[in-house]
């Protein structure tokens, strides 16, 4: 046994899982006549293969099957994503919840901009709040004065009463407070989401059976 | 649209939430799953705790499975196994013929029952108690392979998802398993016994 070299041992093997190309394994027994050991290892192999395929299949002493209970603390995160806990109602919840975000945005609660554009906002609108609302407003509201007091100078006012440097500070003081809105309409998008994805997983495992 | 298998059936429907789809695609595997449990660790108990706990993780991570559920169910088996084997710090020499299922209904018995030679029948037996024996005294990873491929009767493809190896270390490592078990047998002087056992069938 211990003559035999390991490439033998591997073609002997090959030979016994009938992976062997014909001509090798021609070869290969060709040499059984000269080199009697190879037979016999050939011979040994294949009757241990035999056997071990030949050993008797066994059972368990007990089913395996899992309770209810045992696959409810079984589930993972992964079942979480997909299975979560009162799914059911999360495809409405999601429908909801994508309206309440496109709500939020279209009020104007969306992100809080930042300082420096909320100022650079400010001063690039100031001038065009300095003519056009100021102006229309005093005329609207000449007829009435000129009904009281008929000299009274009508563009003076005004141009007095519209500073254009003290323009930005209100508008500053305008834009909403840092509100913790989005946050809730992302969260609530997202688990939005969760449903969507889990109602679409469903929609395939049922097209899954269909098939 | 190509055919799903029963056993995608089954694993889409317990990912829908049937949870006795899922028992059954236990039922279906628990012998083979516990036969590789039994033949790697040596022990009936053990290998039925150590099966039940592997088709709970299976269970666990079934929205993880991509692919074929069978060796992906029997990697997850032979990983249990190598943790318990790794964890005791042992490698079990003790007996395999406690299994009391296997006495009663083992094929090997119903085989036997059908053949007028008793004498026959025992020294089958007695070689595979011999064959489990030496199976658990080769290393971890060339027994997970030579079971999986001689006894359970896997292709090398399906052996090399389950050990997570390629199919070049799959044949070395089932090269070597043989080797080393020829030896134990031609150390035990078990040949002529299989000699004499494979002649009187042929005859």
């Amino acid at each position: 046994m211990s003559t035999i070299s390991h490439t033998d041992m591997n073609l002997l093997q090959a030979m016994a899982d009938n992976e062997l190309p014909a001509d090798q394994s021609a070869a290969l027994r060709a040499r059984f006549v000269t080199e009697p050991m190879l037979a016999d290892a050939f011979s040994e192999l294949a009757m241990m293969r035999a056997l071990m395929q030949d050993m008797p299949a066994v059972r368990p002493a007990r089913s395996l099957r899992l309770d209810q209970q045992t696959m409810q603390h079984a589930r993972g995160w992964r079942w979480w994503l997909i299975r979560p806990p009162g799914g059911q109602f999360l495809p409405a919840f999601g429908v909801v919840a994508c309206l309440c975000v496109a709500l939020l945005f279209g009020s104007g609660y969306g992100p809080v901009d930042a300082p420096d554009q909320v100022l650079l906002k400010g001063s690039v609108a100031a001038p065009m709040m300095a003519d056009a609302p100021l102006e229309s407003e005093n005329v609207e509201s000449a007829p009435v004065e000129s009904a009281n007091v008929e000299s009274a100078p009508v563009a003076s006012a005004p141009v007095e009463s519209a500073p254009v440097a003290d323009a930005s500070v209100p508008l500053i003081a305008q834009q909403p407070e840092p509100s913790m809105l989005p946050l809730l309409g992302v969260t609530a998008g997202l688990i939005g989401s969760i449903g969507f994805a889990r109602w679409f997983m469903r929609l395939r495992n049922i097209r899954r059976k269909a098939v | 649209m190509t055919a799903l298998s029963e056993d995608q059936i089954l694993v889409a429907a317990a990912l829908a939430g049937d949870n006795d789809s899922f028992n059954q695609l236990v039922e279906r595997y628990q012998n083979r799953a516990y036969g590789l449990c039994y033949r790697m660790l040596g022990d009936a108990d053990a290998a039925a705790d150590v099966a039940q706990d592997a088709f709970i993780s299976a269970y666990r991570h079934l929205p993880s499975l991509r692919g074929e559920f069978r060796p992906w169910l029997m990697r997850i088996v032979a990983n249990a196994c190598r943790d318990v084997l790794r964890s005791n710090k042992r490698h079990p020499s003790v007996s395999l013929d406690t299994n009391p299922r296997d006495e009663d209904e083992s094929p090997a018995l119903q085989i036997a029952d059908t053949k007028p030679n008793p004498e026959e029948h025992l020294m089958r037996a007695e070689l595979h108690r011999s064959i489990s024996v030496a199976l658990l005294q080769i290393p971890l990873d060339q027994r997970t392979v030579v079971i999986l491929s001689d006894i359970e009767g896997m292709s090398y493809d399906e052996i090399a998802v389950v050990t997570g190896a390629n199919i070049g270390t799959v044949k070395s490592r089932l090269n070597r398993a043989r080797v080393r078990l020829r030896e134990i047998f031609v150390a035990a002087e078990l040949f002529p016994t299989v000699r004499r056992l494979y002649a009187d069938e042929e005859s």
